[in-house]
C-alpha cells in the first residue's frame, strides 16, 4: 500500500547535537609533567655530581701525592743532610785525631830510635832531648824512660817519679804485647787533663827492650774542639771505652765527667746513628774509634735545630696546600656548576627546538590530511550532485517519462555516494576526536586498517599491492592512539614514497612474547644502502633531496622510544625495506 | 548546426558517465571514458570539439595528459576539473594551455557556458 | 595577558583543529543524511509508482533540488575546511583577512546558535591583506568566541566586526554580558593569541555590561 509521503523529511537520525561544554579547552594532566621534571632535576643532579668528583679526584690527588712526596723528600733530604754533616766531621774528626797521634807516636819513635838507651838514661841527656822535643813538637810535659823489669830510669819533668816501678800496670804490659800505648786521659800537672804516650824499642845489647813514655797536654785536642763551630744544639768530645769523657764537651759537662750517652758500638768503627742521650732526648750520634788508643771521638747533634726550620717548612707547605685545596675545589664547584648549567640549557633548548619540530611535523601531516579528506569527498559529492542533476534532466527534458529502473538506479547511486561520503567523514571524526593525548586500548589491526585507508587512493592509482596480516586472538595494547597513528603513517608514507608503481607493501603483526607485538611494515622498493641505514634515524638525515626535511623518522624514533618501544629497520638496496615496530602490551613506567 | 563533440574523462565512473548522459539530454554529443589510454585512443580516433578532463587521476597525471592531447590537437580545448585539494594543479594547467577549469561538484549550467565559451573561440579563429 | 609555553600553545591548536574537525564532520554527517532521506524518499515514490499510480514529476524534481542545495552546502563546508587545514600547513604566509575572518564567523555563528545566541558578522567589502600565521589567529579568534559564548546570556547576540583603520585591521568581538575583571583576568589566560606570530595585539574590556575582545594586525 503506497505511503502518503510527509512533506518534509522525516527523521535526522543521526544529527548530533554539540552542546558548548563539549567545546571547552582541554586541560592537560600536570601531574605527569611534575614528574617528569623531578627525574630531569635529579639527572642533572647526577651529573654535576660526577662532574665535581670526577674533576676534584683528578686535580686535587696529584696535589695531594705531590705534597706528600715533596713532605717526605724534604725531610728525608733534611734528615741526610744532617747525618751527612756529623758523618762528615765524625771521619774529618778521626783523621785529625788519628794524624795527630801518630805525630806524637812519631816523635817519641824518632827520639827512640836516634838515641841510644844509655843517652835516654842520661838524665842530663834526656833533659836537653826533651826541650827539643818541647820546641819542636809541643804538647810534651815530661818524658821517661822505662826499663823491662818496669823501672823509671830517667825521667824529665814535673812530677816526681824516681823510682817508680810500673811492672804490675795494665799499660806496661800493654806497650809490652803492642809496642805502643796510649792512656786514658787523666788530670794531671797543674789539674790539667794530660794523656800518656809510650813507645818500646828493643835494646840490642841485652836484648830485651825499654820503653819511651811522654805525657802530653789536651791543649791541641781542646783547640781542635774549639775550631769545630758548632751550634747550640751539638756537642763533640772524646770518650774511652768505659764512656768517660776525655776532653771537656762544649756546651755541657767536663773533663772526666761521665758521656751523656753511652758507648757507641765498635762495631763498625765509625758510624752515624740516631738514638737517645741516657735522658730520652733524641740525638743523632756520630762516632769514630780512633785507632791505637782508647779514645771515641764523638759528635752529638739534637734534631731540634733543624726540626725548626723543619716546622716552618712543614706548616708552609700545609698552608700552600690547603689553599691550593681550596682554590681547586671552588674553581671545580663553579666551573661544573656552569657547565651543567650550560648543558641542562642546551638541552631544553634542543628539547624545545624538537619538541617544536614535531608539533610542527604533526601539524603539518594533520593538515596535509584534512586536506586529503576534502579532497576524497569531492568526487563522491559531485557523484550525488550529478546523479540528481540527471534525474532533473531526465524528468524535465527528456520527451518521455523516464523509465522506473533508470530512476532507480540513480537513486541508488546517490546513496551509494552517500556512504562513501559517511566512511571519509567518519575517518575524519575519529582523527578530530583522538587529538588528546591520553593512554587507551588500542587494537592495533582496526589502527592499521585505517591509517591504510589514508593511502587507499594512492594504492589504487599506482597498482600498489598492500597486504595487511593481522593473527586471531591478537591483544590490545595499553598505548596513545594518535601517537601510534602518527607512527604508522609515517613509516606507511616512507614505503609507499620507496615502491615503484606496481609493487608491494606488506604489514604482518606478530605476538613476539607476552609483552610484546610486533609489527613488520616491508616494501619490496628502492632500498636503504648500508651506509645511509646507520643514520636513517638521525634527525636531518633525508634521501629525499629537496623532498624530505629529514625528520619524520627521527621523530617516528623518538615517539615509538617514549610509547616504550623500539623501532628497527633491514633493508637491502633495490630488493626492499622492512621496519619493524615493537611495542608493550603493558605500559611499564 | 552540428552539435558540439565532447569528451569527458573522469575515473569516476558514475560521475563521467552521468554527465556525458546530461549533456546529451541537452543536444551535445558527449562521451565518456575513465582512463588516459581510453582518452588517448578516443581523441586519435575521433575527432572532438572540446575535451572535459579530470586533473586528478590514476595511471598518469591530468596535466601529462592534457599536453599528450595537445601534442596531437594542438588546438583542440581542455577544460580542467578540479577539487578544493588540487586548485594549484588547476592554475598550472591554465598556464600550460587549458582553456578552462571548473570546481567539483560541478554545476552543469557553468559547465555548458564554459564549454561554449571555449569552442566559440575555437570557432572565431577558423579561417 | 600572560604568554603560554609553547607545548601549551600547541597542544591548544592541536585540540582547537580537532575540536574544528569535529564540527565539520558533524556537519557533513547531517548534510549526508538529510541527502540519504530525499534519496530514500526518492527511491520510495519511484517504487511505489508504476502500481497504478503516476509518477510525480514535480516531486521528484522538487526533491532532486533538495538534494542539490544540500550538497551545495556540504561543498561549502568542505571547501571551508579544505581551506582551514591548507592554513595548518603554512604557518607563515600572506592571507585574506576578510575571507579568513568570513570563515570565522560562520564557525561562530553556529558555535552561538547551539548556545541559543545569535551572531552578527560585519565585514567590508573588499580584502585586507595581511602576513602572519592564519591558523594561529583562527585558533585565536575562535577562542575568543569561545570565551564571550561562556560569559553571553541565554538569547542574547553578538557582534564580530572587522575594519580596516589606516594600517592596522581590527576584528572586534562584542556581546552583553556581566564579568568581573578577576573571572576575565582569569579566562584570558587560557586565551591562546600569541602576538608574535601575528604581529598584532590583543585588547579586552568589559564597560557597561558589554564584552568587547579586539585583534589588532598590522596590514601589510
Amino acid at each position: 500500500m503506497p505511503r502518503e509521503p510527509a512533506p518534509k523529511p522525516r527523521v535526522f537520525a543521526e544529527r548530533e547535537k554539540m552542546s558548548p561544554a563539549s567545546l571547552k579547552i582541554p586541560i592537560v594532566p600536570s601531574g605527569r609533567e611534575k614528574e617528569a621534571r623531578g627525574k630531569l632535576y635529579a639527572r642533572y643532579r647526577q651529573l654535576w655530581l660526577y662532574s665535581v668528583c670526577f674533576t676534584a679526584f683528578v686535580s686535587l690527588t696529584p696535589l695531594v701525592i705531590m705534597t706528600f712526596v715533596n713532605f717526605y723528600q724534604y725531610k728525608k733530604a733534611l734528615t741526610e743532610e744532617m747525618t751527612h754533616q756529623v758523618s762528615r766531621m765524625t771521619s774529618i774528626s778521626r783523621r785529625f785525631m788519628d794524624d795527630f797521634l801518630r805525630e806524637q807516636r812519631a816523635a817519641l819513635t824518632f827520639v827512640v830510635k836516634h838515641q841510644s838507651y844509655e843517652e835516654l838514661c842520661d838524665q842530663q841527656k834526656l833533659g836537653r832531648t826533651f826541650l827539643d822535643m818541647k820546641e819542636s813538637f809541643g804538647g810534651f810535659v815530661d818524658v821517661g824512660v822505662i826499663d823491662s823489669d818496669g823501672n823509671q830510669r830517667s825521667y824529665v819533668g814535673p812530677y816526681d817519679l824516681q823510682g817508680k816501678n810500673y811492672r804490675d800496670q795494665e799499660w806496661f804490659n800493654e806497650v809490652g804485647i803492642r809496642g805502643v800505648h796510649v792512656s786514658d786521659v787523666f788530670m794531671g800537672h797543674r789539674n790539667l787533663p794530660h794523656f800518656v804516650i809510650a813507645v818500646r824499642q828493643h835494646e840490642p845489647l841485652s836484648g830485651s827492650f825499654y820503653i819511651l813514655r811522654a805525657t802530653i797536654d789536651t791543649k791541641v785536642l781542646d783547640s781542635y774542639f774549639d775550631s769545630l763551630d758548632l751550634t747550640s744544639s751539638s756537642d763533640a768530645f772524646l770518650i774511652n771505652q768505659e764512656g768517660v769523657l776525655q776532653t771537656r764537651p762544649i756546651h755541657h759537662g767536663n773533663v772526666l765527667d761521665p758521656c751523656p750517652v753511652s758507648t757507641p758500638p765498635s762495631s763498625p768503627p765509625t758510624d752515624v746513628l740516631e738514638t737517645t742521650t741516657h735522658e730520652g732526648t733524641p740525638i743523632i750520634l756520630g762516632y769514630a774509634y780512633v785507632e791505637q788508643s782508647p779514645f771515641i771521638f764523638v759528635v752529638l747533634k739534637r734534631p731540634e735545630d733543624v726540626m725548626k726550620n723543619w716546622l716552618l717548612l712543614q706548616s708552609d707547605i700545609l698552608w700552600l696546600l690547603v689553599t691550593s685545596v681550596v682554590l681547586i675545589v671552588v674553581v671545580v664547584l663553579w666551573s661544573s656548576t656552569s657547565l651543567v648549567n650550560r648543558i641542562r640549557e642546551a638541552d631544553r633548548h634542543r628539547d624545545k627546538t624538537l619538541h617544536s619540530i614535531a608539533y610542527t611535523n604533526k601539524m603539518a601531516s594533520i593538515g596535509r590530511m584534512a586536506a586529503g579528506v576534502a579532497h576524497e569527498i569531492n568526487n563522491p559529492l559531485a557523484i550525488i550532485n550529478e546523479n540528481t542533476g540527471l534525474m532533473k534532466d531526465l524528468l524535465s527534458l527528456d520527451d518521455e517519462p523516464p523509465k522506473k529502473e533508470r530512476l532507480l538506479h540513480i537513486a541508488d547511486t546517490v546513496l551509494k555516494s552517500v556512504n562513501r561520503c559517511g566512511n571519509i567523514t567518519h575517518r575524519l571524526l575519529g582523527f578530530a576526536k583522538r587529538m588528546d593525548p591520553a593512554i587507551e586500548p588500542v587494537a592495533l589491526g582496526p589502527l592499521l586498517e585505517e591509517v591504510l585507508s589514508l593511502h587507499g587512493k594512492q594504492a589504487d592509482y599506482r597498482r600498489v599491492a598492500v597486504n595487511l596480516d593481522v593473527p586471531e586472538g591478537l591483544p590490545t595494547i595499553e598505548s596513545d592512539l594518535g601517537q601510534l597513528q602518527q607512527v604508522f603513517l609515517n613509516i606507511l608514507s616512507n614505503a609507499f614514497a620507496a615502491v615503484d608503481d606496481g609493487g608491494r607493501i606488506d604489514i604482518a603483526l606478530s605476538r613476539e612474547d607476552e609483552n610484546t607485538i610486533a609489527v613488520a611494515i616491508s616494501d619490496d622498493g628502492i632500498g636503504i644502502s648500508e651506509r645511509d641505514i646507520e643514520s636513517i634515524f638521525e634527525p636531518f638525515f633525508s634521501t629525499k633531496g629537496d623532498y624530505g626535511t629529514g625528520l619524520g623518522l627521527s621523530i617516528t624514533y623518538g615517539i615509538v622510544q617514549n610509547l616504550g618501544g623500539q623501532i628497527d629497520v633491514q633493508s637491502k638496496v633495490a630488493e626492499g625495506t622492512t621496519f619493524t615496530v615493537r611495542l608493550p602490551v603493558k605500559r611499564r613506567n | 548546426m552540428k552539435p558540439l563533440r565532447i569528451l569527458i574523462v573522469d575515473d569516476e565512473e558514475d560521475l563521467a558517465f552521468t554527465m556525458a548522459e546530461r549533456l546529451t539530454l541537452r543536444g551535445y554529443r558527449a562521451e565518456a571514458v575513465t582512463c588516459a589510454t581510453d582518452a588517448l585512443q578516443r581523441v586519435g580516433e575521433d575527432e572532438f570539439d572540446v575535451v572535459v578532463l579530470d586533473v586528478k587521476m590514476p595511471g598518469i597525471d591530468g596535466l601529462h595528459l592534457m599536453a599528450e592531447i595537445k601534442q596531437q590537437h594542438p588546438d583542440l580545448p581542455v577544460i580542467l576539473l578540479t577539487g578544493h585539494g588540487s586548485t594549484a594543479d588547476a592554475e598550472r594547467g591554465m598556464r600550460e594551455g587549458a582553456a578552462e577549469y571548473l570546481m567539483k561538484p560541478i554545476d552543469i549550467e557553468k559547465l555548458i557556458e564554459k564549454i561554449e565559451n571555449s569552442t566559440a573561440l575555437k570557432k572565431d579563429e577558423k579561417p | 595577558m600572560s604568554e603560554l609555553s609553547p607545548q601549551r600553545r600547541h597542544e591548544l591548536e592541536l585540540a582547537f583543529f580537532g575540536r574544528i574537525g569535529a564540527h565539520v564532520s558533524h556537519e557533513m554527517r547531517n548534510v549526508l543524511s538529510i541527502v540519504g532521506e530525499y534519496a530514500g524518499l526518492l527511491a520510495d515514490l519511484v517504487a511505489a509508482a508504476g502500481n497504478g499510480r503516476p509518477l510525480d514529476c514535480e516531486k521528484l524534481a522538487q526533491l532532486s533540488g533538495n538534494i542539490a542545495a544540500q550538497v551545495r552546502k556540504g561543498t561549502e563546508t568542505m571547501g571551508r575546511f579544505s581551506r582551514f587545514a591548507h592554513a595548518a600547513d603554512q604557518r607563515n604566509a600572506s592571507f585574506d583577512l576578510t575571507s579568513l575572518v568570513a570563515d570565522v564567523a560562520v564557525l561562530a555563528q553556529r558555535h552561538l546558535a547551539r548556545a541559543g545566541c545569535t551572531l552578527e558578522a560585519r565585514l567590508p567589502d573588499g580584502a585586507i591583506p595581511v602576513t602572519g600565521d592564519p591558523f594561529g589567529l583562527q585558533h585565536a579568534v575562535f577562542s575568543a568566541v569561545e570565551l564571550l559564548v561562556e560569559f553571553l546570556k541565554k538569547g542574547e547576540s553578538a557582534t564580530i566586526k572587522l575594519d580596516a583603520e589606516g594600517s592596522t585591521a581590527v576584528i572586534t568581538i562584542q556581546g552583553r554580558a556581566t564579568v568581573t575583571t578577576s573571572e576575565l583576568s582569569a579566562r584570558i589566560s587560557r586565551l591562546s593569541p600569541e602576538s608574535k606570530q601575528w604581529k598584532g595585539r590583543v585588547d579586552t574590556s568589559c564597560t557597561e555590561g558589554l564584552l568587547s575582545l579586539a585583534f589588532e594586525i598590522p596590514i601589510q
